[in-house]
């Protein structure tokens, strides 16, 4: 049982503290006799928050933080660069602090914790996103979009079957119209891997669509170019340029990093057939964790040969890469395309045994992917435009033909880091200064 | 002779008469049952075991294998794995490739071989010397745990483009050591000329930071990148999910006092953290950190969360980590005390390596000298430097490429020389 002593109004007279404050301070005991130091603030709304030395570090409003990380959280101007938002003047040796410990808890404001550490450096933590990011719009921002930027699976929806959202079109117009439309677009992008549009005016290309109206960049740059055309023409270098069925895939697993965000616009498709179909890996492979634990376990761990080398092209890329890649339990990535596959390097690269494995793992996993009744199908139209999770979503086409002249299927597509485009969802316009508030601490 | 259309067509090797009295013939024969065999799984290739589905994965012929694309073409929408499909036959076999009869009817080939696989020389022969390097199996690579003349070799610009094996003797030693010098770059060659130009490698990629990024000091940054202080020992772009991987370094000019380049490679020190304390190092692959660029005003918010170690599979993959960069705040918010009570102190342990002196290499860039870093595997730094003269600068060119483009300049034959493979010569 805690005992306390009256709270009174305390002028600190330490010598890192320089303004008169709201602190309040008082001591704490437990009931083995020991004293705490707790310090306290009350805003105007009669809340009371505190913060106290602990063993490990200090806790502030209920929150434990190590010692070690405090010192790395500094915010004065001296650790973290107004301008930069990068922590600044680390020391030759020794940048983590290890061994450091916080000495003294002084001022305590609404957004900031003033402390001073062994290392003989007086500063300050921010207590609140707010103290962190910056007031006004980030805070809301990044409070609400944190674990969807970080690509958690909670703030994910999976679909094993297509369902109204994930087939639902936006109106290009309407999405460009303003910031916040086109933030509530990328919203839905994000959580369902993939995101329609319609209504794209006619003259536009790609670079129109992504700079000047969704306004995101920079593109990722890939052997097909910043921005690639996509047409029927005899002995293609790519499949993508036949005509022919691609079944269900992932783009460019040739690269060790494959692109995430990929943009693929129907500018016209006026041939017989072509239909395009998606679907959502993640959900297969949450039934798969459910049902063959062990077989996911594999595509977890051996990783299959890519390779993309036509001929006379200059372009000869190999790479290899598991199935399915996870970071802190959560389903990251998946990579796999059917014609990209070496088999016959993976052959060289494994033992027997651990290929059935994985051939097992595959089948198993395939069959679930290619059960029709979860993908979405739609014939695009000129004027369509679909971002996909390249990393989750696959997609695919049916074989389409030309039964009359002057039909044609003309497709744009582009790529984009995931970063680049979270950013449109976090970041307050161009110019727009918002820097912390530490200045008034 | 085969006839024109067996030559073609190689499925129909089975059916002509010339590969049939080809497999009478005793010396074949013998040939045949010595190379190749039927197994209850799949069959037996010169000593090699596969398996019926990755046969049937494995065709190379024109049906099967796109001429032109080098791609599996021809799959169906479900089923495409092949996956009940069974070997029935085994046909002609020659250096290169074996002749095969499916159970779902398709004759086709699979190859013998590397040369069957990929294609004839330069590409056959450079996949075999090179294809763990460019695959960055450790075992190909070279750690470096103290500098040495390898690590601190400074390659002649011109000669190293000159031609390609001498482009492709440098980019691999870079592959191998994750740094390459080159020296007596001609002053008025910018950073596309050097890489796109003379090293023939492209495209660079492109981040918040542009193309290429012009490097100079200027007053109130808006990356500690263009102020004068120290930076310590890191790696590029960790608030990118996927950082670049190559990094282009081109010292511009570099009169100022100060400003000592030095770098590390962290494989090594991973390698022996994984022996020393497999408990840490199990922590730096497991706990991601937070990462974040976000300086007020750029219109740039860019947030990832990546493990400071990352392995593809036993071997070391990539090294993250930029202590100025970091966001621990974001990390409290979102990770378990007990999470981060162990990654501090696994964070503590491998950087108190990393900053060993030994392990440092220090060079004053010059201006006309440009480094390739692996930015997956070797961190950079710079002491802080100063202007005791007004005309004095420091300017610093950097660009990103994706690994692949490199590895495909080394690998690859030049654009319009074509390597296609020797199915129709079976």
């Amino acid at each position: 049982m805690m005992s306390i002593r009256p709270i009174q109004q305390i002028r600190i007279q330490s010598k890192f503290l320089t303004l008169p404050n709201l602190f309040t301070g008082g001591i704490q005991g437990n009931k083995e006799g020991c004293q705490i130091k707790v310090r306290s603030y009350s805003n105007s709304a009669g809340t009371t928050k505190t913060a106290h030395i602990t063993e490990t570090g200090i806790n502030v409003d209920g929150r434990d933080l190590l010692h070690v990380e405090t010192r790395n959280m500094c915010r004065c101007e001296k650790c973290f660069g107004k301008f930069a938002h990068q922590i600044q003047n680390l020391p030759p040796v020794g940048n983590a602090f290890p061994g450091i410990k916080v000495e003294e808890i002084g001022k305590l404001s609404e957004h900031y914790v003033s402390l001073k550490w062994s290392d003989g450096h007086e500063g300050l933590i921010a207590r609140t996103i707010r103290g962190d990011f910056g007031p006004g719009k980030i805070e809301s921002r990044v409070r609400d979009w944190v674990d969807l930027a970080r690509r958690k699976n909670s703030d994910q929806e999976f679909w094993r079957t297509p369902n109204e959202e994930v087939k639902k079109f936006w109106d290009y117009s309407w999405v460009v119209s303003s910031v916040d439309n086109t933030r509530e677009f990328l919203v839905h992008y994000m959580k369902y891997g993939i995101a329609l549009m319609n209504g794209v005016p006619a003259g536009l290309k790609m670079e129109d669509i992504i700079f000047e109206g969704l306004k995101m960049s920079p593109l990722w740059a890939s052997c097909y170019d910043l921005v690639d055309y996509v047409r029927f023409k005899p002995d293609p270098k790519n499949l993508g340029y036949g005509s022919g069925q691609l079944p269900l895939h992932l783009d460019l697993p040739y690269y060790y990093a494959p692109p995430h965000v990929e943009f693929f616009y129907c500018i016209e498709n006026t041939v017989k057939g072509g239909d395009s179909f998606w679907v959502d890996s993640f959900a297969a492979i949450t039934k798969m964790t459910e049902e063959r634990p062990d077989l996911v376990e594999i595509l977890k761990t051996v990783p299959m040969t890519y390779r993309y080398t036509p001929p006379g092209s200059g372009v000869f890329q190999l790479t290899h890469h598991p199935l399915i890649r996870t970071v802190e339990g959560d389903l990251w990535r998946t990579v796999e395309s059917r014609w990209s596959m070496d088999t016959a390097q993976f052959a060289r690269d494994r033992d027997l045994e651990t290929r059935k494995k994985w051939w097992e793992a595959y089948l198993y996993y395939r069959n679930l992917i290619e059960d029709p009744s979860c993908w979405f199908m739609k014939k695009l139209e000129g004027g369509e435009i679909v971002m996909t999770d390249n990393w989750r979503v696959y997609h695919a086409r049916k074989e389409f033909e030309m039964t009359a002249e002057g039909q044609e299927r003309i497709v744009s597509t582009a790529y984009m880091d995931w970063n680049s485009m979270a950013n449109r969802l976090l970041s307050p316009e161009k110019g727009d200064f918002i820097f912390l508030e530490v200045d008034q601490h | 002779m085969m006839s024109y259309v067996t030559r073609l067509r190689p499925q129909l090797i089975f059916k002509s008469q010339f590969a049939r009295k080809l497999g009478n013939a005793p010396e074949l024969s013998k040939v045949l049952n010595n190379a190749v065999k039927l197994t209850n799984r799949g069959i037996e290739v010169d000593g090699n075991e596969f398996l019926h589905v990755e046969t049937r994965n494995m065709c190379k012929c024109e049906a099967c294998y796109g001429r032109f694309s080098h791609q599996r073409t021809g799959l169906p929408y479900r089923g495409i794995t092949f996956s009940d499909v069974k070997v029935s036959d085994v046909g002609k076999t020659s250096d290169n490739y074996v002749s095969l009869k499916w159970s779902d009817g398709h004759e086709g080939v699979i190859a013998r071989n590397k040369r069957g696989n990929f294609g004839p020389d330069p590409i056959n022969s450079r996949v075999e010397k090179w294809f763990d390097l460019t695959c960055r199996r450790n075992s190909a690579q070279k750690f470096w745990s103290t500098p040495d003349e390898d690590v601190t070799k400074c390659w002649d610009y011109s000669w190293v483009v000159e031609n390609q094996e001498n482009t492709i003797e440098f980019l691999t030693h870079y592959m191998k050591y994750g740094i390459g010098f080159l020296v007596d770059i001609p002053r008025h060659l910018g950073m596309m000329e050097i890489v796109e130009e003379g090293l023939k490698i492209r495209p660079v990629r492109r981040t918040c930071f542009s193309t290429v990024d012009l490097v100079r000091f200027k007053p109130n940054p808006d990356n500690l990148g263009y102020g004068s202080g120290k930076l310590p020992a890191h790696t590029d772009l960790p608030f990118f999910n996927q950082a670049p991987h190559v990094q282009f370094f081109h010292l511009v000019e570099n009169t100022v006092s100060g400003g000592e380049s030095f770098w590390v490679d962290t494989f090594p020190i991973l390698q022996e953290l994984s022996e020393k304390r497999p408990d840490l190092f199990e922590v730096l692959k497991t706990v991601p950190m937070v990462w974040r660029y976000s300086p007020p005003g750029t219109g740039i918010y860019q947030l990832s969360r990546q493990c400071v170690v990352k392995m593809q599979g036993d071997e070391i993959w990539q090294t993250v980590d930029n202590p100025q960069s970091m966001d621990p705040d974001t990390f409290a918010r979102t990770t378990s005390l007990e999470d981060r009570e162990r990654w501090w102190e696994a964070y503590s342990y491998y950087r108190g390596m990393v900053e060993e002196q030994s392990r440092l290499f220090y060079r004053r860039l010059n201006g006309g000298e440009f480094v390739i870093t692996d930015n997956f595997r070797v961190f950079h730094a710079r002491k802080d430097f100063f202007k005791t003269g007004e005309e004095e600068e420091r300017i610093v060119s950097t660009a990103y490429m994706d690994w692949n483009l490199l590895a495909s300049r080394v690998l690859s034959t030049e654009k319009g020389d074509s390597a296609f493979l020797e199915v129709r010569e079976y």
